[in-house]
């Protein structure tokens, strides 16, 4: 190896024209390798318009698998390769069951998409043996909570994923198709919920089957004195499960079934107070009249506001404490997200000359995804005047 | 020139661990010492907020305020990708910042074996090597004032939200740039003035100093990037909840601080001995090849010294990237980016087969190395062999027609040896056969004397043995025949293997050559294709810096700060491999090109013009000045 070093000294302008050519060489091999292996470009996760008016259980389910492979991130671990339980290979509706039944099982569900939910917003709940986080003996999740960073899925967007999960091996999809977002609902121009008793009737089509405040149609019983034959709960139930009791005279399958998921809670309470009191009720009476213990009158936001006592600190429909900012006015100041956020995340914006850490930051683990939405609704609706 | 007068591994080990602790301890002190709560506007204010219930005016304004959330309309378009503008430069300032801050690192470590061997040249090499570290630092310094403000007229919201998070960290950072210059300076210009007696003793301390200002810019500079990739002390929104302490420490802050004090020595030892491949190269005297051809052999032990234990800080790098997010590091090693790692293999296998031939060629030089050039051979199979597992990759993008073809998307052949088990394998057994390149290298030039050496040899030859069937045997059984977590745990078991051989073999040598016969040895008795190994390190080094460098920063995908700060740039994508690929030889190549320019200052400086009444009196052939 040594028969070189005899020869001659090369002069310095040799040397380096040899040894830039020898590393540009190297340096384009590389850059060869990379260039043949294959090109894939990762776009950042896209919001997916929806068309929730046209959407199908099909394409309901289609939006979960393209969440499932792409936003959602699911199958880089979900797979084959032993990272997580390989999800497209088991019947996730019959693992559900299974789970639910173990007795390590701690959560709340009661079914396979109430796990499904639970498993994907709260991981750690129920970790498959196996695959907890090293050194954690299977009780902390390595996998994310997709509804918060880096992944963020929307409720509409977890519901898809689930819908998917239930649907990829035969199951039914038991997970509701949403009909309204509820960000174009506050961003509406239209009233976002019916604030009177006559706009419940009007947006829901009722006086045309139904005779009632003095008009109507008579494809449906005439509500006039409905008050005086059914209680409450069985108007309620009449309106949200229509056919399960049908009145004399009247074929079943008429009244659409799916105002329980059209109508706002507020919406739902309005109409049944009215039809039971059998009386026209204005807007104030229905929607703004103080009850007598919260002094709110939205009956579903009463209960919560009652149950989590916010009047302690909080003036609400003009009474409460002044330990946090007055709500009377909040709607005008603050969108349907920020008042969400303020509730279940209170410490990260402050209002302002109030103090960090007073109101409790765990209403997001004590409220329900419906009791919140009631909150927020009614609190929206605050606008002082 | 005497072999034995540097051949004591041991002690370099020694000296490198002591420097490793010492770089620790000094990061350690100064990050705790900078979190006194002058230093936390923020978090004092956090603290206010929380605890006072009379709140002032004032104190209100200092609420927790979340990170921004810019639109894409947020970012400055200059017409041309503002990604791509960062990447080189912040590329370049990482490259020359690694080179200034790896250079005094082993050259303090030189000085030292200087002052221990009383050899002159140690010092004279350690000057030299200075030479090319102070203009590398202003060049650093220009990319680095380049970078910032490319990133505040850029980036504007992510630069403000950082300048918020650290307040006055980075000051602290200006000030110890101001200090780094200061000593850096009287270092490399006391050199002389300061080389005999007790005046060396203030020499060495000057570079202990430099090299503990050095490393806390470094670990400072690094809980930037770590905040960005695994944000600590603030809250789900961003908001700064934790003093300045609590934002440096995140999970990934000491296995990022680790990883790159490492591989900086590993790559300012592939640089500098591009350097003396060069001269040697350009030598037009035998003393000057041989002095040039010693001084790349020492810079290719560093490189190669420092490159051993860089797999195994990636490896609690990785780990700790798991655990702090699956995700993360599933993007990284299985996701998007798990090709890189096949260009990863190509690289650090070029590094190994360039070290080791390095290491064959320079076997020439003594007269000793017959006794082991047959081995050559079979270690130069076993290279081969392991790279070429290690390049293959798991599954292939294929047509439905070669799916069919092929059975499946894994070929039988290449999905057993595309995993990583195999990989495991192939790797440690790379290091275990380099080890063994260097380790008949360093014994070719001696003779054993001491009574015990057939059994010292033969206990060698078993630990060899037993770390390679050990490797083989719990990669192949745990890789295969066992699940996820055991194969996981496997790999903890092939790294001890290996690291036992290379400790085990540093010591052993160190007592069974002590008192050893010398045999001659020649510098500049080498092959000038050996001196082209030395500069396909640096190249591979720089490329794969790059490409690292990249992979760690992609995994935050499309976020500034992953979790709290989205990304919403029109460059938030990942790009292609290719496309990534020509960015890293831009980088590559720019870098050459302003080390050329580095090189050629540092000759200049030595290089003497004849005064013109001089200039008949002098000889033709010497009227060229120049230093050899």
């Amino acid at each position: 190896m040594n028969t070189e070093q005899t020869r001659e000294p090369k002069s310095s302008g040799n040397v380096l024209a040899k040894s830039m050519g020898f590393s540009l060489g190297l340096a384009l091999l590389f850059t060869l390798v990379a260039n043949l292996l294959p090109q894939v470009k990762g776009e950042a996760p896209v919001e997916q318009e929806v068309d929730l008016g046209a959407l199908t259980i099909e394409s309901f389910v289609a939006l979960g698998e393209s969440i499932f492979t792409g936003k959602g991130t699911c199958s880089l671990c979900h797979n084959d390769l032993g990272r997580a339980p390989d999800i497209l290979a088991l019947n996730m509706v019959e693992v559900a069951i299974q789970h639910l039944k173990d007795e390590r099982y701690k959560g709340n569900a009661v079914d396979a998409e109430s796990y499904l939910h639970e498993s994907l917003v709260d991981p750690g709940i129920y970790v498959v043996k196996d695959f907890g986080k090293k050194g954690s003996n299977d009780t902390i999740s390595p996998m994310p909570a997709v509804n918060k960073a880096p992944i963020e899925l929307s409720e509409i967007e977890i519901n898809a994923v689930i819908a998917y999960l239930q649907a990829k091996d035969g199951n039914d999809v038991t997970v509701p198709l949403p009909i309204e977002a509820p960000e174009v609902e506050i961003q509406s121009a239209e009233p976002i919920v019916a604030g009177t008793i006559e706009e419940v009737l009007a947006k829901y089509n009722c006086q045309a089957c139904h005779k009632v405040l003095g008009s109507g149609g008579d494809l449906g019983p005439d509500l006039e004195q409905v008050g005086m034959h059914l209680s409450p709960e069985q108007i309620r139930q009449s309106i949200i499960d229509p056919d399960v009791e049908i009145t004399k005279g009247f074929p079943p399958g008429v009244m659409p079934q799916n105002f329980a998921e059209q109508m706002r809670v507020k919406e739902l309470d309005m109409l049944v107070t009215f039809l039971v009191d059998g009386e026209m009720a204005s807007s104030e009476k229905t929607a703004r009249t103080p009850s007598p213990g919260t002094g709110v009158g939205n009956s579903e936001a009463e209960k919560v506001i009652a149950q989590f006592g916010c009047q302690a600190c909080h003036i609400i429909s003009g009474s409460g404490g002044e330990l946090g900012p007055s709500l009377e006015n909040v709607g005008a100041h603050l969108d349907a997200d920020q008042i969400r956020q303020s509730i279940i995340e209170p410490n990260v914006v402050l209002t302002e000359g109030f103090p960090s850490g007073v109101m409790p930051p765990n209403f997001a683990e004590q409220m329900s995804d419906a009791q919140l939405d009631a909150l927020v609704i009614f609190l929206v609706e605050q606008k002082g005047g | 020139m005497k072999e034995n007068h540097y051949s004591s591994p041991l002690m370099w080990l020694t000296l490198l661990l002591i420097m490793v602790l010492g770089f620790l301890w000094s990061g350690t002190i100064s990050t705790t010492d900078i979190s006194g709560e002058w230093f936390s506007g923020a978090v004092a204010s956090v603290e206010n907020v929380s605890t006072d219930t009379a709140v002032t005016d004032e104190d209100a304004e200092l609420k927790l305020v979340p990170a921004p959330r810019p639109t894409r309309a947020d970012y400055p378009d200059i017409g041309v990708s503002s990604r791509s503008i960062v990447w080189v430069v912040a590329q370049m300032h990482l490259f020359f910042g690694a080179l200034v801050l790896a250079v005094p690192l082993f050259v303090l470590v030189i000085e030292l074996l200087g002052m221990y061997t009383g050899d002159s040249r140690y010092d004279d090499m350690a000057h030299e090597f200075m030479k090319i570290s102070i203009t590398a630092y202003s060049i650093t310094a220009l990319f680095g004032g380049t970078l910032a403000l490319s990133l505040f007229l850029l980036y504007p919201d992510l630069m403000a939200y950082l300048m918020r998070v650290f307040g006055a960290q980075m000051m602290v950072y200006a000030i110890l740039f101001f200090l780094e210059s200061m000593v850096l300076y009287i270092y490399y210009y006391g050199w002389d003035a300061l080389r005999y007696g007790n005046a060396k003793w203030v020499h060495l301390s000057l570079g202990v100093l430099l090299n503990g200002v050095g490393a806390t810019l470094m670990v400072t500079a690094n809980s930037w990037a770590t905040f960005m990739m695994a944000p600590s002390g603030v809250n789900e929104v961003g908001a700064v909840i934790g003093n300045i302490w609590e934002v440096m420490k995140g999970p990934l802050w000491n296995p990022i601080n680790l990883h790159r004090f490492i591989a900086n020595i590993a790559f300012g030892g592939a640089v500098v001995g591009a350097y003396a491949a060069y001269k040697c190269l350009a030598a037009r005297t035998a003393e000057a090849r041989a002095h040039y051809d010693w001084m790349g052999y020492t810079s290719n032990f560093i490189a190669i010294l420092a490159f051993l234990p860089l797999p195994f800080a990636g490896y609690w790098l990785m780990a700790e990237i798991y655990a702090y997010s699956q995700q993360m590091g599933i993007t990284a090693m299985g996701g998007i980016l798990a090709w890189l790692f096949i260009i990863q293999a190509v690289l650090i296998g070029t590094i190994l087969l360039a070290g080791n031939y390095y290491l064959w060629s320079g076997m020439s030089r003594t007269e000793g190395s017959k006794r082991y050039q047959g081995f050559i051979k079979y270690i130069a199979v076993v290279l081969v062999i392991c790279f070429l597992i290690w390049v293959t990759p798991h599954t292939l993008i294929l047509t439905s027609g070669e799916i069919a073809a092929l059975g499946g998307s894994n070929h039988p052949l290449l999905g057993a040896l595309g995993i990583m088990p195999a990989k495991n394998i192939a790797v440690n057994l790379m290091l275990i056969f380099t080890f063994m390149s260097f380790q008949i290298y360093r014994r070719s030039d001696k003779v054993a004397t001491v009574s015990w050496a057939k059994a010292g040899n033969a206990l060698m030859v078993a630990i060899y043995a037993v770390a390679i069937v050990n490797i083989i045997f719990v990669g192949v059984y745990y890789g295969y025949f066992t699940n996820t977590v055991y194969k996981v745990g496997s790999s903890v078991i092939q790294v001890v293997s290996t690291l036992t051989v290379i400790i085990c073999g540093v010591v052993l040598d160190a007592f069974l050559y002590r008192k050893a016969k010398t045999l001659p040895s020649h510098w500049g008795q080498v092959s000038n294709r050996a001196q082209y190994a030395l500069f396909a390190l640096p190249i591979a080094f720089t490329w794969l810096m790059a490409l690292m460098g990249y992979v760690r920063s992609s995994v935050r995908t499309h976020w500034h700060v992953y979790t709290v700060m989205k990304d919403t740039s029109p460059d938030n994508f990942i790009p292609t491999i290719g496309y990534a690929g020509n960015m890293m030889t831009i980088v590559t190549v720019m870098f050459v090109l302003f080390v050329l320019f580095i090189f050629w200052i540092a000759n200049l400086s030595g290089t003497k013009q004849i005064p013109p009444y001089a200039i008949n009196k002098v000889p033709a052939t010497e009227r060229v000045g120049g230093a050899a």
